[in-house]
């Protein structure tokens, strides 16, 4: 994880609740619920757990996501879980994450496939 | 070593491919394919239709289910709407998708009773015949009308999976198989229980059948349960999480929180990093929802 500049941290052990807004990056291997809306990259390390619609930038998910989430990039890593619908340009999920929910991007198929 | 089937560019096939095989596909194929090998769609391939094989990739387009017996792969450049369904889902970024991922084992019977795909797939078909596709492959089937309450016995018995020891009714079925028109009350008198083709006569006692071994099976109290036809649950692994999830917060909520024991244990952390750009909440006092952040 990229950390050269400063970011939010929710450490491990710490649990936050309320709605979290601002640019900036934030990682969160502690626990958070309620709302995060990033300008900026947020990251779920692996015992990281997030209850919250998201959107930002960037999403990465290592540990658990349970919320929509809205974002540029979204990639789930492996032992990644997002629980929730996904709306992004780009998704990215490897071996081992997983996507529960559905997963939304806008682009054409050809005309006649429509 | 077995050589690999080519459909080249420019080459338009209408019909279903099945077999044990390696297949890429540069042109287009209309229709279902079920191979027993690897399965690529490359950037320049069409494939209109479910498919099957031990590893799908797809760098083309695909408008239709993919389920891969070990993997299934949406690589860079390929638009994919429909369903993934593998022990290993891999999504690139820079792939177009829209639908959902189920990271499960195709075929296996679990509790996706409510999840249209898995139900209709549990058993895989024999391909269908030329010209009767779905209108819209991402919505395989009859679905038999998940969400019309009512008589539950039809609907029930049209969503459950193929049970193992009884496969040979459905998989000899069409995914369009008329299971839903099978009455809801009386039983049948009709129908050879022997004949394991689905016609129509025979559709009443296979109906029966499957409810049977449904109601005898440990499924039926998920099936019974009504909340969760109205919540649409997709898998128990929902349920089993919402509700921890539920009993946590609601824990939370009536447990005051313990200062003291809550500094003393924040101690024996790492500190955060240097700066931290967020206004940190004042300990105590805490009213979930109430606090301001800004």
């Amino acid at each position: 994880m990229s950390t050269e500049h400063a970011a939010g941290y929710v450490g491990p052990g710490l649990r936050i609740r309320g709605r979290l807004s601002g640019e900036g990056d934030v990682i969160v291997d502690g626990s958070f619920e309620g709302e995060l809306a990033i300008d900026g990259r947020v990251a779920v390390g692996p015992a990281g757990r997030v209850k919250s619609p998201v959107s930002a930038r960037l999403v990465t998910v290592e540990g658990r996501l349970d919320g929509d989430v809205a974002a540029g990039e979204v990639i789930v890593r492996e032992g990644g879980r997002l629980h929730g619908d996904v709306r992004a340009s780009r998704v990215g999920l490897e071996d081992g994450g997983s996507i529960h929910g559905t997963v939304t991007m806008d682009f054409d198929l050809p005309a006649d496939l429509e | 070593m077995r050589k690999t089937s080519v459909i080249p560019s420019g080459v338009t096939l209408v019909g279903d491919v099945e077999g044990d095989a390696d297949l890429v596909v540069y042109g287009r194929i209309e229709g279902p394919i079920h191979v027993g090998g690897s399965l690529v769609i490359e950037a320049s391939g069409v494939v209109r239709g479910h498919v099957r094989a031990r590893a799908v990739v797809v760098r083309g387009v695909l408008k239709g289910n993919a389920f891969g017996d070990e993997l299934v792969r949406v690589d860079e450049g390929a638009r994919l709407v429909g369903e993934l369904t593998a022990p290993r889902v891999q999504v690139v970024p820079g792939a177009h998708f829209r639908g959902q991922i189920h990271v499960a084992t195709v075929g296996e019977p679990r509790l996706t009773i409510y999840d249209p795909t898995l139900h209709t797939f549990s058993g895989w078909p024999s391909p269908e015949p030329i010209g009767a596709l779905p209108s819209s492959p991402s919505v395989p089937g009859t679905l038999a009308a998940p969400s019309v309450p009512g008589t539950l016995a039809a609907p029930v018995a049209a969503r459950t999976p193929v049970p193992p020891a009884r496969p040979a009714p459905l998989a000899q079925a069409p995914m369009a198989a008329p299971v839903e028109q099978a009455p809801t009350v009386e039983p049948p008198s009709f129908g050879d229980p022997t004949d394991t083709t689905l016609s129509e006569a025979n559709t009443p006692e296979l109906t029966r059948v499957l409810h049977d071994e449904l109601a005898a099976s440990e499924l039926t109290h998920i099936v019974d349960d009504e909340r969760l036809v109205d919540d649409h649950v997709v898998d128990d692994e929902h349920v089993v999480d919402d509700d921890e999830l539920r009993a946590q917060v609601d824990a939370d909520d009536e447990a005051p929180v313990d200062i003291d024991a809550t500094l003393s244990e924040a101690t024996t952390y790492p500190p955060p990093p240097e700066r931290l750009p967020l206004r940190m909440p004042r300990l105590g006092g805490r009213t979930p929802g109430t606090r301001r952040w800004t």
